[in-house]
């Protein structure tokens, strides 16, 4: 793998401001400017208009992973939450959900908050000191020696 | 799941306690930052976005009252799995002044930084240069030599950016995977001196 000159590839395209069906099609975003009321559901919906996750400490390289509960009878109909839950049978960041269900992140964060009150998932973050543990940084070195 | 050279393969293991860490790639529009990421994720580097109206950017423009725009905030990851329970992700983040806010959460609980340079627009960097000093989060700076050509001589880069004495300013091709790991590996050397540091003035 040394030397590799090849750019990465199939890029996951910048998906707001699309309709569902332009995913597929892979037309060009709209405009930069362009009204969102013109184009499709409002992320925020999904989240009944909350901006903030019920966990502050829930951010973009939080990981979840499918906790002790199941989903509320309610919450089943929503595809997104659903959606949510079945790709954490794998452990999942907040960024990863968040670019495979092509929805905004502080909307991943919202619903992913919401879940882990209920114990449908359950939250991994770093202790907040993380950048003291030298044991942990040694172990990133090695490992990155390796690669 | 991450193969190593070695044949090793690592994959999370859900049953434990993960521990998430991050580390920044910051830099001008088009100077990289997802060719970097790219070299050496193990993933193919994935896009999220954060949708924001005009109003929380906070530019202070009345033409923007009342005015629905959003603006969209890309950002560029990739995921290098460390062991069962440690994943590390480097995010590429938009390098744009205005942004900055951005660059909070982003820099919470970081374990560095890198500021992506291209010394034939070297002001892009600026940006990202100061907000890494002010909030004393360790950092190196790449000098991105496109096509394998250093542009400028690397000490008059150096001195253009006005770079700490501490900080290492390192030529890399963003493409080259053994250039990128050495990269992180400078900067995680930083982030382990500093740790040490304030573990000896304890």
């Amino acid at each position: 793998m040394e030397d590799e000159d090849e750019l990465p590839v199939n890029l996951v395209r910048p998906f707001l401001g699309r309709r569902p069906a332009d995913l597929d099609t892979g037309a060009p975003p709209v405009a930069p400017g362009t009204a969102v009321d013109d184009v499709g559901v409002r992320p925020y919906y999904l989240t009944g208009g909350r901006t903030q996750s019920a966990n502050d400490r829930v951010s973009l390289e939080t990981v979840v992973v499918r906790g002790h509960a199941a989903l509320t009878q309610r919450d089943r109909f929503q595809p997104e939450r659903v959606a949510i839950v079945e790709l954490s049978v794998e452990p999942q960041s907040m960024a990863e959900l968040s670019a495979k269900l092509r929805l905004p992140i502080g909307v991943i964060c919202v619903l992913c908050g919401d879940l882990a009150e209920q114990g449908v998932l359950s939250v991994n973050e770093a202790p907040i000191d993380i950048a003291d543990d030298v044991e942990l940084i040694n172990l990133l070195i090695d490992v990155l020696r390796q690669l | 799941m991450l193969e190593t050279d070695a044949g090793r393969r690592i994959e999370l293991n859900a049953s434990r306690k993960i521990i998430p860490v991050k580390i920044v790639v910051a830099g001008g529009f088009g100077v990289g930052k997802t060719t970097l990421v790219g070299a050496i994720s193990e993933i193919t580097p994935l896009t999220t976005e954060a949708a924001m109206t005009s109003a929380s950017i906070g530019v202070d423009n009345a033409d923007l009252v009342g005015d629905k725009t959003t603006t969209t905030v890309a950002m560029d990851f990739g995921r290098i799995t460390v062991s069962e329970s440690v994943v590390l992700y480097l995010f590429g983040t938009p390098g744009q002044e205005r942004f900055g806010f951005m660059w909070d959460e982003l820099s919470r609980g970081a374990l560095g930084a890198v500021v992506m340079v291209d010394s034939r627009r070297i002001s892009d960097s600026f940006a990202a240069l100061d907000y890494f000093e002010r909030y004393d989060i360790p950092f190196v700076a790449a000098l991105n030599c496109f096509d394998a050509t250093l542009w400028h001589d690397i000490d008059e880069v150096r001195a253009a950016l006005q770079l700490r004495a501490d900080v290492p300013l390192i030529a890399v091709d963003a493409r080259n995977r053994a250039h990128v790991k050495r990269l992180l590996i400078s900067l995680l050397e930083l982030t382990r001196a500093r740790a040490i540091a304030r573990r000896n003035a304890r």
